[in-house]
């Protein structure tokens, strides 16, 4: 009887509503919110909407104990057909045809999706375009919401630009998880991870996956803890991995690697190579610090020049050091013994060799300073290389900010026009970027040049002129951000008057 | 390439004529086939190959007082 479906349609809308009651308690994106009644309506949804009415026409028609009308069936009927259209075209787009290589009818299945708001529609479409390279991407209407961040790191990804990747996914990570759909919360840090998955760079990848969820999330984390050999792979290990792998999406892809990490385990194969890591460890030279060292200078300086060859990095102490030697070396009694030696030898004009090859120390040294990361030294310069290196360390790096940094310090960037907050957020990252990396290299000194000479500007008046621009909860959130960062280096580097100014400037924020 | 003096085996101090005297001596030992004459140490003591054009070159290099010059100049600075 049709009428004996009421008592549960009433209990379903009810439940929907209880639902809608809870979730609608979440407020604005406040990162300490409960992600709860969200993941609750994910899982409690498709049971209420699709698997019971899909099971009660399966026992209905089976066996006929619930004695439904035809009515009642072609209702649930409808119900069942109503909702696989709304979620199939997603699924059809996301997880078959776009993985699959059919990129252009993946796109039109995601554009051709139903959606209930049009700020989630287009968000899956550019997200989708970023992703799977495919249409023309329209930045002029990412919204500001999780999509656009989920775009933004995507795009970041395809660029190569792993240090604004992971500076954008350490902003997803803080985004309230209430606000990033589902699809963004699985497959959104599915294909953020899987690139460093295939390269077998596992660090990368678990830092990526921390905030991800779902079967595939699962199943990735356990491929990239065998993979760290955080885990020993036993038997239940093995297990558990194949029957992760078993449920998750892109099996097929995925297969030769649950193979590998099966093999590994079971002794059959040679562990994989050791995977670079993101923080790059200086090089040692084979004479430790060279301040003590017996090993002739210019062989400490041929084996640095060597293992800069060979992509590794040195400390600016080791470079220091190596500069002083150098100092020790061609000091003015050497000079003249080796233009005594030349005129022996019947060299022509052996002062100008002498300069010459002085000049080529420091042609060595200029290239050891782009590769040279902080601990510097503090010292006082006694000789003319040393000064050279310590005087030309954060050069490059402040060059680098300046086109930057200057149009805030002089008050050019204050006058023009906003661009959107996602392409402000973008560019911001890229000052940031660069600030990191003069951290890394220069440390607190490099950093506090940088901040007097113009830094500060640009990190206390950006996230003003944005707030002034516009007033939507993700120019407050970006703007947010921008604040925090500024007031952490105002305290990192000790100027009180930012620190106030920006400590002002987060109430103000607050308070809109 | 390698210091001469190294290649060579000579002590920066060496003339203009012990250098080619140690230059030929290398060579004929290498046609011989002797194993000695296929090694010689570097800075560090470091074992490196010796082959009749890594001699030549060497003993191209000293003839030049520029050159030789320099390459005296490194070999202190490299431990010699």
């Amino acid at each position: 009887m049709f009428s004996s479906l009421v008592p549960v349609l009433i209990l379903i809308v009810w439940i929907l509503r209880w639902l809608g009651s809870r979730s609608g308690t979440e407020g604005g994106p406040r990162p300490s919110a409960s992600p709860q009644p969200t993941r609750v309506t994910v899982h409690v949804l498709p049971v209420l909407l699709f698997w019971l009415p899909v099971s009660v026409l399966l026992v209905d028609a089976g066996l006929g104990w619930l004695e439904i009308e035809p009515s009642g069936v072609y209702f649930l009927a409808l119900v069942v057909l109503f909702l696989t259209g709304l979620w199939l075209p997603h699924w059809l787009g996301w997880r078959v045809l776009g993985p699959l290589g059919w990129r252009r009818a993946g796109y039109w299945a995601v554009v051709l999706a139903p959606r209930l708001s049009m700020r989630h529609h287009v968000g899956s479409v550019e997200t989708y375009i970023a992703a799977f390279g495919v249409g023309r991407p329209r930045p002029d209407r990412w919204w500001g919401d999780a999509w656009s961040i989920f775009t933004l790191a995507v795009r970041a990804r395809g660029d190569g630009a792993e240090e604004r990747l992971h500076l954008i996914a350490g902003f997803l990570d803080r985004y309230p998880r209430q606000r990033v759909p589902r699809r963004l919360r699985t497959q959104g840090w599915e294909l953020l991870a899987w690139p460093a998955v295939d390269r077998g760079h596992w660090e990368e990848a678990w830092s990526l996956l921390q905030s991800g969820e779902g079967r595939g999330v699962r199943f990735l984390r356990a491929l990239v803890a065998a993979g760290r050999g955080e885990s020993e792979l036993g038997w239940s290990g093995r297990a558990r991995l194949w029957c992760l792998w078993s449920f998750a999406p892109y099996r097929r892809r995925s297969l030769s690697a649950v193979q590998r990490a099966s093999r590994r385990a079971c002794g059959r194969s040679q562990p994989e190579a050791v995977q670079p890591t993101a923080a790059v460890e200086p090089w040692v030279a084979s004479s430790g610090t060279a301040a003590t060292s017996t090993v002739p200078i210019g062989r400490r300086h041929l084996e640095a020049l060597q293992a800069v060859a060979r992509g590794e990095v040195l400390t600016g102490s080791w470079l220091v050091a190596l500069a002083r030697g150098w100092d020790e070396v061609l000091r003015a009694e050497t000079q003249a013994e080796f233009i005594r030696r030349g005129l022996e030898l019947g060299v022509p004009h052996p002062s100008q060799r002498a300069e010459e090859w002085a000049a080529e120390i420091r042609h060595d040294l200029d290239t050891l300073l782009q590769v040279a990361i902080a601990p510097w030294p503090e010292v006082v310069p006694e000789g003319a290389l040393t000064d050279y290196v310590l005087r030309h360390r954060v050069d490059p790096l402040l060059d680098a900010l300046r086109p930057v940094v200057e149009p805030w310090r002089i008050g050019a960037d204050i006058g023009r026009r906003a661009a959107p907050t996602l392409r402000e957020l973008e560019a911001w990252l890229e000052l940031r970027v660069a600030v990191d990396r003069l951290d890394h290299l220069a440390g607190d000194e490099g950093l506090a040049t940088s901040w007097h000479e113009g830094l500060r500007y640009a990190a206390c008046n950006w996230p003003v002129f944005l707030m002034r621009a516009r007033d939507d909860l993700t120019t407050n959130w970006v703007c947010r951000e921008m604040f925090e960062w500024c007031a952490h280096l105002a305290e990192r580097v000790g100027d009180p008057e930012i620190l106030e100014l920006t400590l002002g400037n987060l109430e103000s924020l607050a308070e809109r | 390439m390698h210091n001469p003096f190294f290649v060579l085996g000579l002590d920066p101090g060496a003339g203009r004529s012990e250098i080619e005297r140690q230059g030929a001596k290398l060579l004929a030992l290498l046609a011989a086939g002797s194993p000695q004459a296929r090694r010689f140490s570097g800075p560090g003591g470091n074992e490196f190959e010796r082959s009749d054009s890594s001699v030549r070159a060497a003993m191209a290099e000293l003839r030049d007082p520029v050159r030789r010059l320099r390459h005296e100049w490194w070999f202190g600075r490299l431990g010699g």
